[in-house]
């Protein structure tokens, strides 16, 4: 799959050192290491390969550095910071060999997780630290920070924005906080973005907008802070990612797994990777244990990018790009300049150590150098700004020459872009500005990198040919956007959907999810009644008295005092410094505070005990010994008038409802519900009367007539049943209308009553086999029709024609549609009773009751399979698909059943298969089956095997 | 009388947040924040854990058991915005994992069996989707309710497919029009009404004053008369019964003294399980002038003795 690559140029090993951190200077040519014991700074260059230290200075210290930082800016290139436990010290390289502490920030009371300069202002550091506080420095007065942001969670990582100098990211477990600093009370935005801790964030280069973020989770998500709701991009890995980085070029991603990536470690340990596009293209391959950090080196040329490198094997390494990567990652060449990378690059480089020699002379002559640089530069860039003219859809916005940035503003068909322009300072000539998106811009990534690509291409010609460029850039810019297909109006409707949805999801995560709930009772089964709740004697941990149990899940973590203790213990850096080295194995998922918060929040008492017995260590397992959850059933059968007994001992004999009352009326007695059987008794007489005019209507069928509407005949029984079915006595209504179905239904033409879901196998489980052997079926059981026929029949008479009972309607009891509708559907929903009670036989008798309207079309399963029909078999026809009841389709005219084994017409005698229904001549099955047990139709169905369970499960019933 | 069957000591880590016995009453699942299924097999007084389903990453709100003639299977919504919906062949096994929720998912419900093989659940990024199993294809088809409600869906009820519709046919009730009702973070109730594609909003009913916690439809027996239940964070339980299910009439059934977080119909759909914050449970009956009175009011404590717990009508 990915290509693996060596691509490193320079190598380095440091034992000795034993450091933990390091970062590259402004320049790029100077790296720091910094370790426990030293801190040392390493000139890397191509061509003096001397592998010395340049300097090493010894830093007497209990704790490792957990990170160390240049600053990225020009003024303040000789700053750097060192994070060590509670402290950052920020240093001063001067003169090239003395590096002095200049201050330590003080402030907070946790190890601190990360540090970062602004990119612009030397003198504003931002730092982060567990003890859930990001504090913003003014090393001009180091006393206490300036700034500081509050979270409820330690904070892991810091990040400054690459466009916009006001955000700043801050990464809480598996949170995101956006800030803007100069409103530091809350974050602009909250992202919910892992489930587990993330390790790594990194704003994109190009846009203001774009982060992407690492977790422990082993997902990589690309989000846009804008519309943080969903990640704009998902990428899963099998590892828990370290670190995932933006390639300055087009659109690539670098990432460091945690640990050996849970693969052997050999294989796996130092690799870096290189997705493109979502997929894992690259590897490269060098270090032999995991890779610590990685930082781009700054101020190198966009056709020769470098990646520095250290990791835990000691060494650091220098990597360049290859161009068919950069071509790949989308990022635009100037093919022409190619034989002039060597070239240029040296000279480029020398450039900047020429400044740099020139500056570390002393600081008088820095600033003096500095300022010819700007003076110099500043005349190109406001030639640069003067070009600007009036052009369609372009207006710019912003102009500063002090901060040599330009922001321009375009909106063409919906879309609009906002680009910003920096002009770097001290470059050469030859040096195209930093194009980049602010936010408000809704054109897709994909269109944004391309757009910037076109951009610089133009800036690269422009400036090849010794002209300014920003004019042109602006002109490329407008045509680009009129070129992007207009979008329809869903998609603008999606586009202020989600627009509106941002709004409300300002605070999204928690705030919207309600609150666990910790107490239920529902109803399951007939009549049991599933209770769980929360345990005796849990305190709630009272917020304010009077508000009651809150509404939603962000209440749990307004409960500070709970939280940071239960983080930083949760955090697998919680103690220790951040690297990649002691982070737990990657099948360990962090739980987020979700499940721990909700426990807290009702045992707040124990969770100290616990706590102060165990030291800070929270164990979940002594946590949950306390609790035990239980579950209570209760049988609530007694307040249901629904007896299983009783629907064991009533007898259904449609046939002979006088006989059926009688005998229910018994059974009804010998339990002791005499209410019922004194309700059995008047059906009973009502019954006896409507079957005597049965027999003898043709004598005199006026009185019959007269017999059926006397109030104690069909009045009675309807009243009977619709009491009992007001009362909610199922039971009773339903077994009364089986009674009487064979009045109600006489004005119902045909007798077919069809079984749908047969309610076969063992009575004793009800979990048939049946369904293991198939996947699932959507539309009934798989269960064969064949079988339901014959175990229908097998039960009782079930074949009986029922046109034999079929008497004139006058005599019946004439009731509307709409009552035998109902009646119906009591049956049907005893019948479910019955199923749950597992009385599978009585509800087949049940359901044989529930008459069909004989238009309905009955569903069929495969091409030979039947269609449940009681006393008769069904099949859908090989030919047309529709059910057939006789050898021959009325509608295509042939034999509609084909045989499984010599697949031709079948007239006579067919068997078919209980499990898979494929049916074949009797006589060919049985020679098939004496020498295989598979279906001769190769569906894999083992016919004899497994369909013998079934049969024999039927012998039960 | 109402009496304990069974006492279940689950054994999760952590708070049980749903539990629900199979159709025919003899499995039991549980769920919970320690980010865990467990089903039990339920004997007479006795219980043996059947299965420990880990596939979660989050806290696990809730279960549900599908009806048996499509298989042993169990759906379950968690925190980690994904359902899953396991299967029993042998052993339990991820059948099919959801994972188009944008936040957590908090509640599951499995369509009539009339209907096939659906499965509804919602999310508190206001969508509702029911997620059809397709025999053909052997695969499932997604469809969405975008924008539900707004902030979030809380629960979601299937109106049952028995229905007083004289057109249909009372065997299958195949055709019988399918009908979700929702509650929200918006305070509202809203009716879902499959037209051949879409579910189309069909009703929404205004009543409660916080958010909406748990709806449910209740079982019909083929009467004319519909109800549905609501619960919420104001404290109250509102009826809503219909004869057409178009128009609904709510009746308070009471104003409780703690936020109400479920209700349960039972099967006849004439008693009301309801429980809430205050870690109590009531049952609630109809009488023949149309008042909801409470019965019984069961499981105060769990650390109470079984006998203690007894409570008569």
């Amino acid at each position: 799959m990915s290509v693996h690559w060596s691509s490193e140029i320079m190598k380095w090993e440091y034992r000795e050192l034993q450091a933990t951190a390091m970062s590259v200077d402004y320049s790029g040519n100077n790296v720091l290491l910094a370790g426990r014991r030293w801190l040392a700074i390493k000139h890397i260059s191509v061509d003096d390969d001397s592998g010395d230290i340049v300097k090493k200075y010894p830093r007497p210290s209990k704790y490792d550095a957990a990170g160390a930082e240049w600053c990225q800016t020009y003024p303040g290139q000789k700053l750097c910071a060192i994070a060590s436990n509670q402290r950052v010290d920020v240093y001063e390289w001067r003169a090239g060999n003395d590096l002095t502490c200049i201050c330590s920030l003080r402030g907070h009371t946790r190890v601190v997780s990360d540090t970062h300069f602004h990119r612009q202002d030397h003198n504003i550091i931002a730092t982060c630290s567990i003890d859930t506080f990001t504090y913003l420095w003014d090393l001009r007065d180091s006393r206490k920070p300036i700034v500081s942001l509050s979270a409820v969670a330690g904070a892991s990582q810091v990040q400054w924005n690459k466009v916009s100098s006001h955000l700043v990211a801050t990464a809480h477990d598996g949170d995101i906080k956006i800030w803007d600093y100069r409103k530091s009370s809350s974050p602009l935005h909250y992202i919910s973005a892992h489930l587990c801790k993330i390790h790594g964030v990194d704003w994109s280069p190009h846009h203001e907008y774009q982060l992407v973020t690492s977790s422990h989770d082993g997902s990589i998500k690309y989000f846009d802070i804008n519309n943080a709701r969903k990640a704009e991009n998902v990428i899963m890995t099998n590892f828990p990612v370290w670190r995932a980085i933006y390639t300055p070029f087009g659109n690539g991603l670098l990432t460091i797994g945690v640990g050996w990536g849970g693969l052997p470690r050999v294989e796996q340990a130092g690799v870096i990777g290189i997705w493109i596009g979502g997929t894992l293209t690259h590897r490269l391959v060098g270090h032999t244990d995991t890779v610590q950090t990685m930082v781009w080196r700054p101020n190198t040329l966009p056709s020769n990018y470098q990646l520095v490198t250290w990791g835990r094997d000691q060494t650091l390494r220098l990597w360049t790009m290859h161009p068919s990567l950069l071509k790949m990652c989308s990022h635009y060449l100037p093919d022409d300049l190619e034989n002039e990378d060597i070239n240029s690059d040296v000279s480029y480089a020398s450039t900047i150590s020429s400044i740099n020699d020139l500056s570390v002379s002393d600081n008088k002559g820095e600033e003096i150098q500095m300022n010819k640089i700007v003076h110099k530069t500043t005349t190109s860039i406001d030639e640069e700004f003067e070009s600007i003219r009036e052009m369609a859809n372009i207006e710019v916005t912003d102009m500063n020459i002090e901060t040599r940035i330009c922001q321009i503003h375009s909106e063409r068909n919906g879309y609009t872009a906002n680009l910003q322009v920096t002009f770097p300072r001290n470059v050469t000539e030859q040096t195209i500005p930093k194009f980049s998106w602010l936010s408000g811009t809704n054109v897709d990534s994909g269109t944004t990198i391309k757009i910037l690509q076109a951009i610089n291409r133009t800036a690269y010609r422009k400036k090849k040919e010794g002209h300014r460029c920003l004019l042109h850039c602006l002109k490329t810019l407008a045509t680009s956007i009129d070129e992007i297909p207009v979008k329809s109006n869903e998609d603008s409707d999606s586009m202020k959907s989600s627009q509106r949805s941002h709004s409300e999801s300002e605070n999204a995560g928690d705030s919207c999810i309600p609150f666990p709930r910790t107490c239920g009772a529902k109803w399951c089964g007939v009549s049991t009644l599933v209770v769980f709740n929360r345990p005796p004697n849990t305190r709630r941990l009272s917020l304010k008295p009077e508000t009651g149990t809150p509404r939603s899940m962000s209440s749990l973590s307004l409960t500070p005092g709970l939280f940071t203790s239960s983080y930083t213990s949760v955090s697998p850096h919680a103690t220790t410094t951040p690297s990649p080295t002691n982070a737990s194995g990657f099948p360990q998922l962090h739980h987020r505070h979700a499940s721990n918060s909700i426990t807290t929040f009702y045992f707040q008492d124990r969770w100290k005990a616990q706590s102060r017995r165990a030291g800070s260590m929270r164990s979940r397992g002594s946590i949950s010994g306390c609790l035990a959850p239980r579950v209570l059933l209760y049988a609530a059968s007694d307040l249901f008038p629904l007896n299983r007994t009783l629907a064991e001992r009533y007898v259904i004999n449609a046939d002979n409802p006088v006989d059926m009352c009688e005998k229910n009326a018994k059974v009804a007695t010998e339990e002791g519900e005499l209410e019922l059987a004194h309700a059995w008794g008047l059906a009973g007489l009502a019954a006896r009367s409507l079957d005597a005019r049965t027999v003898d209507h043709i004598v005199s069928s006026e009185e019959s007539m007269g017999w059926t509407g006397h109030p104690l005949c069909c009045n009675l029984v309807q009243a009977l049943i619709t009491h009992y079915a007001k009362s909610s006595d199922l039971q009773t209504a339903a077994m009364l209308t089986c009674a009487f179905s064979v009045f109600n239904d006489t004005n119902i033409s045909s007798s077919v009553s069809t079984i749908s879901s047969s309610s076969c196998g063992n009575s004793t489980s009800p979990y048939s086999t049946i369904n293991q052997y198939s996947e699932i079926s959507a539309d009934g059981w798989t269960l064969p029709i064949i079988l339901r026929s014959n175990s229908c029949s097998e039960a009782e008479n079930l074949n009986t024609e029922y046109s034999g009972t079929k008497s004139e309607p006058s005599t019946a009891c004439v009731i509307d549609k709409s009552t035998a509708h109902l009646y119906h559907c009591f049956k049907r929903a005893y019948a479910d009773v019955l199923h749950r009670w597992q009385l599978l036989y009585k509800r087949t008798e049940v359901m044989k009751l529930v008459r069909t309207y004989p238009e309905t079309v009955m569903g069929g399963m495969g091409t030979m399979s039947g269609v449940g029909v009681v006393g008769e078999a069904a099949w859908e026809c090989a030919w047309c698909g529709r059910t057939v009841r006789g050898p021959a389709c009325s509608s295509c005219r042939r034999l509609s059943l084909r045989c499984g084994v010599c697949s031709r017409g079948v007239k006579g005698l067919v068997l078919a298969c209980g499990l898979c229904s494929h049916a074949a001549h009797a006589h060919h099955m049985l020679a098939w089956f004496s020498q295989h047990d598979t279906c001769p139709t190769g569906c894999g169905c083992k016919c004899v095997i497994e369909g013998n369970s079934i049969w024999k499960g039927v012998k039960y019933v | 009388m109402i009496s304990v069957l069974n006492t279940i000591d689950t054994g999760h880590e952590d708070m049980i947040h749903d539990a629900e016995l199979d159709y025919y009453g003899l499995r039991l699942a549980t769920c919970s924040s320690d980010n865990s299924v467990k089903i039990y097999d339920i004997k007479s007084g006795t219980q043996t854990l059947a299965a420990d389903l880990k596939g979660h990453f989050g806290p696990v709100w809730q279960v549900a058991w599908a009806h048996p003639k499509f298989g042993n299977l169990l759906a379950s919504c968690s925190y980690d915005r994904k359902v899953i919906i396991w299967k029993e062949s042998g052993e339990w096994t991820k059948l099919y994992e959801y994972s188009g929720h944008e936040s957590s998912v908090n509640s599951v419900a499995w369509a009539p069996e009339e209907y096939g093989l659906i499965l509804a659940c919602c999310s508190s990024d206001g969508s509702i989707s029911t997620i059809t199993y397709n025999q053909d294809g052997g695969n499932w088809d997604v469809k969405k309710i975008p924008g539900a409600h707004a902030i979030g869906v809380n629960s979601i009820s299937w109106c049952p497919a028995i229905s007083a519709d004289l057109h249909l046919d009372p065997l299958t009730n195949k055709d019988a029009p399918k009908r979700i009702v929702s509650g929200g973070c918006d305070n509202l109730i809203k009716i879902w009404k499959e037209q051949g594609d879409q579910w189309i909003e069909e009703n929404r009913l205004e009543m409660h004053m916080d958010w909406v916690r748990d709806v449910a439809w209740a079982p019909s027996l083929g009467l004319q008369r519909s109800m549905i239940a609501s619960c919420s964070q104001d404290k109250r339980v509102v009826i809503w019964s219909s004869d057409d299910n178009v128009s609904w009439s709510p009746t308070i059934l009471n104003t409780f003294d703690d936020v109400i977080w479920s209700v349960s119909w039972s099967l006849t759909g004439n008693i009301l399980a309801v429980s809430g914050g205050d870690n109590k449970v009531s049952l609630w009956r109809e009488n023949a002038d149309g008042q909801w009175l409470c019965i019984s009011e069961v499981a105060k404590g769990l650390g109470q003795a079984p006998n203690e717990e007894r409570s008569t009508l």
